[in-house]
């Protein structure tokens, strides 16, 4: 067992990609995509770590619905007249 | 008036017949009048895992298109002493021979001469699946411990809870208890949670299933882990729930019974 990875992991770690974007239907690519979008969407607010963006989409069975969260740094308020 | 189950799972190859066979055999043993329908037209396999494939003469399309009479089509598995029956699928015809709506109607008919109608449900999420479903008041997912099955699943799940059914119950198939304490199969408990869905057994994987299928008979019948686990699901199925193999640790008895068995 020492030193080698347990296959389950792998498996288990897959298993739960696979699933999470087969209930929300939302692909990896779209993901990005709307992240580009949201940060485009919000540079005329602000000034943003746009490396550090972060989106997701995640299914809350229980409620019976699907959450998007979208986290950024920010680096500063732009002044809007 | 009985309860129509629809055994389902999505990919194919993960024991859906063996189990449609195996949980009706054990609900057969404890007295329960079963019948079971293969509904996987063009691709009939229930026959054959039964053993019974040179007995059938008509099958679900004739009865459903009035060529014959139910009572022709029904073929008597004859080791259960009359109590477990077999609708046969048609073998020359395909999927759209039959709707959701004449389905729907044969199993409610067929629900009111027997305790329990157990549907063998084709692979995939199309017109054999809807067709499966249709006259169902309950179902069951068979899985097993692999990534592409659980998904399979997941989507079938996701299908079974837009119907109007009570939440589907899960089966996983063919689970290896010493890869999953090596660490190279997942666990029972771990797709259960991702899954969100009520356990109603674990089959472990067993040679004694392939020996039975040569033969082309139940594995229930037996004495091996595969049959007490079968029997076990059969019983939870009829609401006759008893205490699961892993609460309480086997007795030596019971070791040395399961290692002669």
């Amino acid at each position: 067992m020492l030193g080698r990875e347990r296959t389950r992991d792998v498996a288990r770690a897959r298993l739960g990609n696979v699933l999470r974007e087969d209930r929300t239907a939302v692909s990896a690519r779209d993901l990005a995509l709307m992240q580009l979008d949201v940060l485009a969407a919000l540079s005329d607010y602000l000034e943003m770590e746009r490396d550090q963006a972060h989106i997701t989409v995640s299914r809350d069975r229980g409620a019976g619905r699907s959450l998007l969260e979208f986290t950024v740094p920010i680096r500063s308020v732009r002044r809007r007249r | 008036m009985g309860e129509a189950i629809v055994i389902t799972s999505g990919k194919g190859g993960v024991g859906k017949t063996t189990a449609t066979l195996n949980i009706g055999a054990a609900m057969a043993l404890r007295g329960a009048h079963v019948l079971l329908v293969d509904t996987d037209i063009g691709l009939r396999n229930l026959d054959v895992v039964m053993g019974l494939e040179e007995k059938v003469v008509y099958d679900l399309v004739d009865v459903v298109e009035g060529k014959c009479r139910l009572r022709q089509a029904l073929v008597e598995d004859p080791r259960f002493f009359g109590r477990l029956h077999l609708l046969p699928a048609a073998q020359t015809r395909d999927k759209d021979a039959v709707t959701a709506e004449q389905m729907d109607a044969l199993i409610s008919d067929l629900t009111q001469n027997v305790d329990y109608v157990l549907i063998d449900c084709p692979a995939g999420i199309e017109q054999g699946f809807r067709n499966a479903v249709a006259g169902a008041n309950q179902a069951v997912v068979v899985t097993m411990p692999e990534v592409s099955a659980v998904r399979d699943a997941d989507r079938v799940i996701g299908l079974l809870r837009a119907c109007d059914l009570p939440a589907p119950r899960l089966i996983v198939n063919r689970v290896r208890s010493g890869m999953v304490r090596r660490g190279d199969m997942m666990r029972t408990g771990d797709m259960v949670e991702m899954l969100g869905c009520e356990l109603l057994g674990e089959i472990p994987d067993d040679e004694a299933v392939i020996r039975a299928g040569n033969l082309g008979e139940p594995v229930a019948r037996g004495t091996s882990p595969v049959s007490l686990a079968y029997r076990a699901i059969a019983a939870r199925l009829m609401g006759q729930e008893e205490p699961r193999e892993e609460s309480a640790p086997p007795t030596l008895l019971r070791r040395l019974a399961r290692l002669f068995g």
